[in-house]
């Protein structure tokens, strides 16, 4: 078990959405095809601050998941 | 390109049927593609077996109880709980083989739990929970439903409520649904999804307006709570607009709503519903059951036209397709992608070395 809880807010009265990872890494997002794919891609040692997490993520984890835009 | 699942994971609890749905009759159920045929001992314990004979494939679900066992209705095989064959007819010998497979069975919450998987990885304590169902303090209604079309679809049904602002106006449906925004948890040890919408200062729809008796303006929240594949839980709180749970978690002052789905696949295009709804209110009042009964299987059955045409649009188009995925969608996606999960990390099936099939029959290619 690895306590890995990932939440995604979606800020009433905005469009943005704020992906937070376990570690406390953020990131917020236009849609939640990116705030998945930065969740499950950004920097699986979780030490904050997570560095690449700023970097445009790939999607191809939630496309393998079924989950194209 | 997407591909919306039909593709079942085996190694898990799913919803048979309700308790009081499995007597000393024999009921068919098919259950991710696999006949099975229940019944109850004269112990009271439920069973579950494959639904074919082994001798022509004749359905036990066709023939007649003897005591405990299950004498089939064609040519008197006869099978204990065990699933093991204890007559043939006109012979000493009972082959090996002669037997059907027993599908271990819990019954919980109201309802009997299968499982279709391996055997050997059932544990009783890993089936998802809905004490409610079976606690007196709360009063409940429930239904099961016919649903043609992959379970996939209800699954992002079910994990997208603003739909009902649509799909549901003049039951449950107000424009504040899909209007409020929600946050999505992920407990990925546990392979849960959370969804919350809660809604303040809104309108009270039918559904709660009638049942609870509040006539003015409430919160109103939605606490999405998926273990997938299974089972759905929609926890809502509906209060007079203003009032809080107390800061230790007393909240009598409000309305709570328990909304149940088993989500059991019946064959990759089509899925039984077994749905209940659970309150802490007017327990005793027949007419608030009646209400709400009534009212959740206009509203299922709404879901279940709307997902029959999408069912039958997306069968009819190619392999795979493009769809739009929006803030709506993150708690239909977090599913999405635990069900992939599972299905990933299904174990490859066993190499059967002594299915219950006439091996001599079979070589010799022998019909009826």
């Amino acid at each position: 078990m690895t306590g890995a809880v990932y939440r995604i807010w979606w800020t009433p009265g905005q469009d943005r959405l704020t992906a937070v990872c376990f570690c406390r890494a953020r990131r917020e997002c236009d849609d939640p095809i990116t705030a998945w794919t930065w969740l499950l891609e950004h920097p699986t040692d979780h030490h904050p601050p997570p560095e690449r997490c700023g970097a445009d993520p790939g999607d191809a984890t939630l496309q393998r998941a079924g989950a194209s835009t | 390109m997407t591909v919306i699942e039909t593709e079942f994971v085996r190694n898990r609890w799913y919803i048979g049927a309700f308790t009081d749905q499995v007597g000393r009759g024999l009921s068919a159920r098919v259950v991710c593609g696999e006949p099975i045929v229940l019944y109850r001992t004269r112990a009271g314990e439920p069973v579950a077996l494959a639904d074919r004979c082994v001798h022509r494939r004749y359905p036990l679900s066709r023939s007649a109880l003897d005591g405990d066992a299950i004498v089939c209705g064609y040519h008197g095989f006869t099978y204990e709980p065990s699933g093991s064959c204890v007559y043939v007819p006109a012979q000493q010998r009972i082959p090996r083989t002669a037997r059907v497979m027993r599908y271990p069975t819990v019954e919980q919450d109201s309802f009997v739990w299968v499982w279709i998987g391996d055997p050997d990885r059932a544990d009783a304590s890993t089936v998802p929970r809905a004490p409610w169902l079976a606690d007196p303090a709360w009063a409940t209604v429930g239904g099961q439903e016919h649903l043609p079309a992959r379970y996939a679809l209800l699954v992002d049904n079910l994990l997208d409520l603003s739909h009902e602002t649509y799909l549901h106006a003049g039951t449950i449906g107000t424009p504040e649904v899909a209007a409020t925004p929600i946050t999505t948890t992920v407990d990925d040890d546990n392979s849960i999804v959370h969804v919350a919408r809660h809604m303040i200062d809104v309108e009270c729809p039918p559904f709660y307006a009638r049942s609870t008796g509040i006539a003015g303006r409430i919160d109103r929240w939605q606490d999405i709570e998926y273990r997938p594949p299974c089972l759905y839980l929609l926890h809502v709180r509906i209060a007079p607009s203003g009032v809080e749970p107390s800061s230790d978690g007393e909240d009598s002052a409000a309305f709570h709503v328990k909304v149940v789905y088993g989500i059991t696949p019946q064959t990759a295009h089509s899925t039984h519903i077994f749905w209940a709804v659970a309150r802490d209110f007017a327990q005793d009042d027949p007419e608030v059951s009646d209400f709400l009964h009534m009212s959740n299987r206009t509203v299922i059955g709404q879901d279940i036209d709307a997902l029959t045409n999408l069912e039958q649009v997306i069968t009819a188009e190619a392999a795979a397709y493009r769809e739009l995925s929006v803030n709506i969608d993150t708690g239909g996606l977090a599913a999405r992608r635990l069900l992939k999960r599972m299905r990933r990390n299904e174990p490859a099936p066993a190499v059967a070395t002594d299915a219950p099939v006439d091996t001599a029959a079979a070589v010799a290619g022998a019909g009826s």
